[in-house]
């Protein structure tokens, strides 16, 4: 009796593998086909096969004679960097008074908080554009971080993690006489380490990607970031689809390692985010 | 009632930065563009700004462009309810115990995790009618099979499963085939369907108390009743989660896949609301009409949320 | 990382972005040499473009001119204008974006300064480019370069098949058999070579020869469902559907090659894919490269009228430019025999001056001695006629409107009076819709509608 059920586990484990191994094979195909397309000569890629007859990685050095590729993969992990910072700071900040504080209100701002999540961007992006016209923000840095510098996302998504905190900690601190503020950085920030690291991860990786806004704000060619650049670098060079499959397949490294080493967390901050108060 | 005081002033200290944030840029512009929307502003100046009243949403519902848009937006939402029920049967499949699954949901999660510009560069290219290796791949097959088929021209036909026509809201049998709008949600479901969602599933399937399975599979109960009556309740309210964020995400989507794979062609089958925002607010500076349109865009997701709300708490009840 | 306090950690990654800030602010690419002034020129990607900057660059060393192509088109210009980050030059391509770039005041009206320098562009250039320059009686721009369309033979496709084409001018009835024959199939019967190359964006040429015009001759309603109109189209069609001498769609992508600035059938056409082909003189930016090709120019049919399109861009300073001196030394630049003679010498279009082509050195250029045929192309851009433009609508909304229309013709969805009826329809909508928006302009339609009675 037990050896059947073994048996039967063991054909039936048999299926899903190799079920999953042809789901995972149709994910990852077609990035297979980018890794190898992107080593071809031009000639070769039209002809359908998938592996290169001759390796060419000078298509990945000729990326970046064509354009400034350097400086887009630059510009986007430096305001990438910027956004993560501002925004896990003040979403944390902001968290703490929603998590840790008593106050008049408080339910209802997190609610108009919570409200504004379903917000269509482009219905704020309209607004948020003509008042960088006015600032005279446009085709600059610092228009593309300010905005993007204070989360909604983050407050709440932060104020979860924290809520999970024992308050006993910070209560015994409290009558050890330390100001909030010292609370904050010292008991509530290290204990929510976990919590912000999800946050980071996610707010890089959207920043990291993020298209439309610095589509519509940045006009010169040395302040693009990666995804505008490879737009262009699409729209003029569109037909050496192998220099093009290179510039795509390093664009996507930084997500990637980030992935490789932040799963744990990348996955803790999707869940968490999708658990409403 | 001190400590209240105190705690009202630490608070706003602390909530300072995010506040500050949030109303210049989210609760400010959010009125800001329902005023705007009243308004002819354009950002060239060469009209003088004046109150217009209602006459950007009566333009907008006489404006034929806003319907067909609003029917792509809802075409590109078909593949939304095959990628949910991906989601749950890959999550399904990964949460057996056999070792090294982990691996394939690593794999699993790339096309989610990789999607952005370049993905949708790949994606047009792989779509290419002539040489992509998805039409070759399918001229092998078809040879092989001895089936005479014209392959698809994917990205750059109007055709469409629903046989749509362009341009028109009518239907004509003429149009059906697979063109632009099923190239891109083909390309929705390979995205999504091993990404957040699956991970979500992954998280919910634990919740569900194994012994209740247990419990009804020594009462003889078949898998899928199983799956009916004890997992598919219990997921509940993730299910609906996913649901309510992708029908605000599907809303305001394909504006990224318009902008980079068709430039919202051919003949304005791919332009979804989202494009033509953009292309109302950013190319041609009509600011209030774009905005009477983001408004009109916002009234859906809330509708749809609302409504969701609704139909969720009632079958929330039924667990 | 566990071990470090969370203070010093914020304050690191806080100096380490401060640094970075820094650094990224030194890196900015230097865009000029002490003491040097940079012009940002708003125009297109075409490399020939990058040489006239470096000739003015050598003539004016002190001025660095960067061109910006990303930001073409009035509208982002006259936005980013007014956000403080325009350039200092930009191209106009057509009336209606004079138009625009006057009214809002960035284009800087530069009548009274060329009368002083004593250049007149309406009678020293092409009137078929001077629609781009003037707005509303006052010049703002200069003639930059002009173009119309001719026809590109393959010479020795032609000696092969023992074909001599006229001289002068032809209509499309005698051209039809000629390109059938120059069209070549191999055993399975799949074309190898095109009797003819046209990219259904060059409609404008057809309506030409047709005496077809998108407007009226006040401007306030669309004319593109006249049946000259139709038949222009139906003759496109046609050289596609019914005589086959030209790609259909679906076999102009299968034809994919390597890129190039303008059109893939540039390309077609230097690699031998098509015996004849429509285009203009600036096709040979790209054409000097194939050296195995013997080029030809003659005149292209006409249908009713021997007429083609005429093309060209201005030049137009910003009014709000910080180097307004040397921003108008660049224009006037356009204007200088130096530049007209590499226009020539690049074979960017023709030199829109009429005194540049009067010479001995563009009818026959030494450095291109293949090249016979530069008279061909001076009698065909005078008989170019420029755009006919609505003072009440964008022409880019023109174009896109015909465009959509065009793609539901050539695939076969609409036949071309139904299309161009519904292109009529979607053009006046949008004037329609401009009177309403705009009171100024509802009041100079309502004049123009007097003006000119029915």
């Amino acid at each position: 009796m037990l050896r059947n059920i073994s048996r039967q586990t063991l054909l039936k484990n048999a299926g899903t593998i190799a079920l999953l191994s042809f789901l995972a094979a149709s994910a990852v195909i077609p990035l297979l086909w980018m890794l190898f397309t992107s080593f071809k000569p031009l000639q070769e890629i039209e002809n359908g096969a998938l592996l290169p007859k001759s390796w060419h990685p000078e298509n990945y050095s000729a990326v970046f004679r064509q354009v400034p590729f350097a400086r887009y993969c630059m510009n986007s992990v430096f305001v990438a960097a910027w956004v993560t910072f501002l925004s896990c700071f003040t979403s944390a900040m902001g968290a703490y008074a929603f998590a840790r504080l008593d106050w008049k209100g408080r339910d209802s701002v997190f609610k108009l908080y919570l409200g504004t999540l379903m917000v269509p961007g482009v219905v704020t992006m309209i607004p948020n554009y003509t008042l960088m016209v006015q600032f005279h923000l446009m085709d600059s840095f610092t228009g593309l971080i300010i905005p993007s510098a204070f989360g909604a996302f983050g407050t709440f998504l932060l104020r979860q993690y924290m809520l999970g905190i024992p308050r006993a900690l910070d209560e015994a601190a409290e009558m050890d006489g330390a100001s909030h503020w010292s609370i904050f950085l010292d008991v509530v920030l290290p204990l929510s380490k976990p919590g912000l690291m999800a946050l980071a991860i996610l707010t890089f990786l959207g920043s990291y990607g993020s298209f439309y806004w610095p589509l519509i704000l940045i006009k010169s060619e040395s302040l693009r970031t990666l995804p505008v650049g490879m737009m262009v670098f699409d729209s003029i060079y569109g037909r050496e689809t192998n220099l093009l499959m290179a510039a795509s397949l390093m664009s996507l490294v930084p997500p990637i390692l980030l992935f490789l080493f932040g799963q744990k967390h990348l996955i803790r901050g999707i869940i968490l985010g999708s658990v409403k108060g | 009632m001190k400590r209240q005081r105190r705690n009202f002033r630490t608070a706003l200290l602390f909530l300072g930065p995010s506040l500050f944030g949030f109303l210049l840029f989210t609760a400010g512009p959010l009125l800001f563009s329902l005023g705007a929307s009243f308004t002819n502003w354009n950002l060239q100046r060469t009209i003088p700004m004046r109150f217009v009243g209602t006459a950007n949403f009566t333009s907008l519902l006489a404006d034929r462009r806003f319907w067909l848009f609003l029917g792509n937006t809802l075409y590109l939402m078909l593949g939304m309810p095959f990628a949910i029920f991906g989601s749950l049967w890959l999550a399904i499949l990964l949460k057996r115990k056999i070792r090294g699954i982990g691996v394939f949901r690593s794999l699993l999660y790339i096309p989610s995790f990789a999607s952005g510009v370049a993905i949708l560069i790949l994606w047009k290219t792989l779509y290419n009618p002539d040489f992509g290796p998805v039409n070759d791949g399918l001229r092998h097959l078809f040879s092989a099979l001895h089936v005479h088929w014209d392959a698809p021209q994917w990205l750059q036909s109007t055709r469409n499963l629903a046989a749509l026509e362009p341009e028109k809201t009518s239907i004509n049998r003429s149009q059906f085939g697979i063109g632009a709008r099923d190239a891109i949600n083909f390309m929705g479901v390979w995205t999504a369907i091993g990404g957040n969602n699956m991970l979500l599933y992954l998280a919910a399937l634990t919740n569900v108390p194994e012994e209740l399975i247990e419990a009804a599979q020594l009462d003889g109960a078949s898998s899928t009743r199983c799956f009916t009556s004890i997992t598919w309740p219990h997921l509940a309210p993730t299910t609906f989660f996913i649901l309510v964020m992708s029908i605000i995400g599907g809303l305001q989507g394909g504006f990224e896949q318009a902008k980079i794979m068709t430039s919202g062609g051919p003949a304005g089958t791919t332009t979804t609301l989202a494009y033509f925002i953009y292309s109302l607010a950013f190319e041609q500076y009509r600011i209030g009409y774009a905005s009477a349109v983001a408004w009109v865009l916002f009234g859906f997701v809330l509708i749809a949320t609302l409504a969701n709300w609704r139909f969720g708490n009632r079958a929330a009840e039924y667990i | 990382m566990n071990r470090i306090p969370v203070r010093k950690f914020l304050l690191a990654s806080f100096a380490l972005l401060l640094t970075a800030s820094v650094a990224v602010w030194l890196l900015q690419p230097p865009q000029s040499a002490d003491g040097q002034t940079v012009l940002i020129w708003v125009s297109d990607e075409n490399p020939a473009r990058q040489q006239q900057a470096r000739l003015f660059e050598k003539l004016h060393p002190n001025i660095k001119v960067v061109i910006d192509p990303v930001n073409a088109g009035p509208d982002k210009v006259i936005v980013q204008s007014m956000a403080g980050v325009g350039p200092d030059v930009f191209d106009a391509m057509d009336c209606f974006q004079v138009a625009a770039f006057a009214k809002s005041g960035i284009a800087l009206d530069v009548t009274d300064e060329l009368k002083k320098d004593g250049i007149d562009v309406q009678t020293e250039t092409f009137s078929g480019g001077l629609a781009s320059s003037i707005y509303d009686g006052r010049t703002y721009g200069i003639p930059t370069n002009i173009a119309a369309d001719g026809i590109w033979a393959d010479e020795d496709a032609l000696k092969a098949a023992g074909i001599v084409l006229p001289s002068g001018g032809w209509t499309w009835d005698q051209f039809i058999p000629i390109a059938q024959r120059l069209t070549l199939r191999d055993t399975d019967g799949r074309i190898r070579r095109y009797g003819f190359l046209f990219d259904w964006s060059n409609w404008r040429h057809f309506f030409c020869g047709f005496g077809a015009r998108v407007f009226n001759e006040n401007g306030t309603r669309s004319s593109v469902d006249s049946p000259y109109a139709v038949a222009a189209v139906q003759l496109m069609f046609d050289l596609v559907h019914k005589y086959h001498v030209s790609p259909t769609p679906i076999e102009q992508t299968s034809m994919a090659t390597e890129g190039g600035f303008g059109s893939g059938f540039i390309s077609l056409f230097a690699a031998k894919r098509g015996a004849l082909a429509l285009g203009g003189r600036w096709w040979l930016g790209e054409l000097r490269k194939a050296k195995d090709l013997n080029l030809r120019v003659f005149e292209s049919p006409f249908g009713l009228f021997r007429r083609s399109h005429g093309y060209g861009r201005s030049l137009l300073v910003n009014r709000n430019s910080k180097h307004m001196a040397e921003a108008l030394e660049l224009q006037r630049f356009m204007a200088s025999d130096p530049y007209l003679d590499l226009i020539n010498d690049q074979a960017d279009g023709l030199a829109s001056f009429l005194r540049a082509n009067r010479k001995p050195s563009f009818q026959f250029n030494p450095k291109f001695p293949k090249e016979r045929d530069n008279e061909v192309w001076l009698h065909i851009t005078e008989r170019g006629v420029g755009d006919d433009t609505s003072p009440f609508i964008d022409m880019s909304t023109v174009s896109g409107v015909i465009q959509v229309q065009l793609d539901m013709v050539q695939s076969g969805q609409k036949t071309p009076a139904d299309a161009m009826k519904d292109a009529a329809a979607s053009i006046n909508g949008e004037i329609a819709r401009a009177i309403t928006e705009d009171p100024q302009l509802r009041a100079r339609y309502n004049r123009a509608l007097q003006e000119v009675p029915h």
